[in-house]
């Protein structure tokens, strides 16, 4: 299968920040005197459990988005096979690391994958804000929240408007 | 000390299940994000990457709720009756006499 080259850079940001959050854990459980090999196999094992489930999902996503809105069922039953097998291979994951290695490492490093996708997620929004186009053809195009809405002078219309336009404006009576 | 034991089990094993109700949402989300995305991509079809990426993000972002509700039933199922079996059976045996009494006068009751 051929992801996408955004999808593949997320998947390479979330296998990089998983694994140097894993080893500052590593440290810290060092530092604090907590070291031992169960604790560095427990952590281990959940992060590449937790880059495996991100890898599945982006595969899962990719595949259902070549579903055409027709087959719209196919594609949110492919997307609950897919979340109910991946719970349960982290079930299974957990399970181990917290039966035979460290409790407490397995289960902190679960959440590291999360912790980047949060960040990451974050830095997308904040890069596309940067990017959006900015207006040329209004006089004041130096409002971005204005050119989100598409048209500069929206912003106009709920200002209220002074007593006397609302006056001359009613010609009838 | 068996039916506290027991107790413990039931009790942990009703948390982890409640807890897990907590999947049902992110769940209900994601189906609702696919749908979306298809319809988007079926009506503006270079918008694919852009669509990947943020539903992506999004399934990932909305999976983090069950994960906590998974991460708190393997607490409960797993590490919980250990611990709290463990500070039961230190308690009955640091307090055996006190036991004792409170057994013999519910068996005198009953």
């Amino acid at each position: 299968m051929k992801f996408d080259s955004s999808v593949r850079r997320e998947i390479g940001y979330v296998t990089l920040g998983t694994a140097l959050l894993t080893a500052a854990e590593i440290g810290v459980f060092y530092l604090c005197g907590y070291y031992a090999p169960k604790v560095l196999f427990g952590a281990i094992l959940s992060a590449v459990g937790g880059i495996l489930n991100f890898f599945l999902l982006a595969v899962t996503v990719t595949r259902v988005l070549t579903y055409s809105p027709e087959e719209e069922a196919a594609a949110k039953g492919l997307l609950k096979l897919s979340r109910i097998s991946r719970m349960l291979f982290l079930l299974a994951i957990l399970a181990v690391g917290v039966i035979f290695f460290s409790p407490w490492s397995t289960l902190i490093t679960v959440f590291f994958p999360r912790v980047i996708i949060g960040v990451r997620s974050v830095a997308v929004r904040r890069e596309s804000a940067a990017n959006a186009p900015i207006p040329t053809d209004g006089a004041d195009g130096d409002e971005p929240d204005e050119s989100e809405n598409g048209d500069p002078d929206e912003g106009d219309a709920d200002e209220p408007e002074p007593k006397g336009s609302d006056e001359d404006g009613t010609d009838e009576n | 000390m068996e039916l506290a034991i027991a107790l413990i089990f039931a009790g942990c094993a009703l948390g982890a299940g409640i807890a897990m109700i907590a999947g049902i949402g992110p769940g209900i989300g994601e189906g609702y994000a696919v749908g979306k995305a298809c319809e988007i991509i079926g009506r503006q079809p270079e918008c694919k990457g852009s669509v990947t990426t943020t539903m992506l993000m999004g399934c990932a972002v909305a999976e983090t709720t069950g994960l906590y509700a998974l991460v708190i039933a393997i607490l409960l199922i797993f590490v919980a009756p250990n611990l709290l079996g463990n500070k039961l059976i230190s308690l009955i045996s640091e307090n055996k006499d006190m036991v004792k009494e409170l057994a013999e006068a519910a068996a005198k009751k009953g």
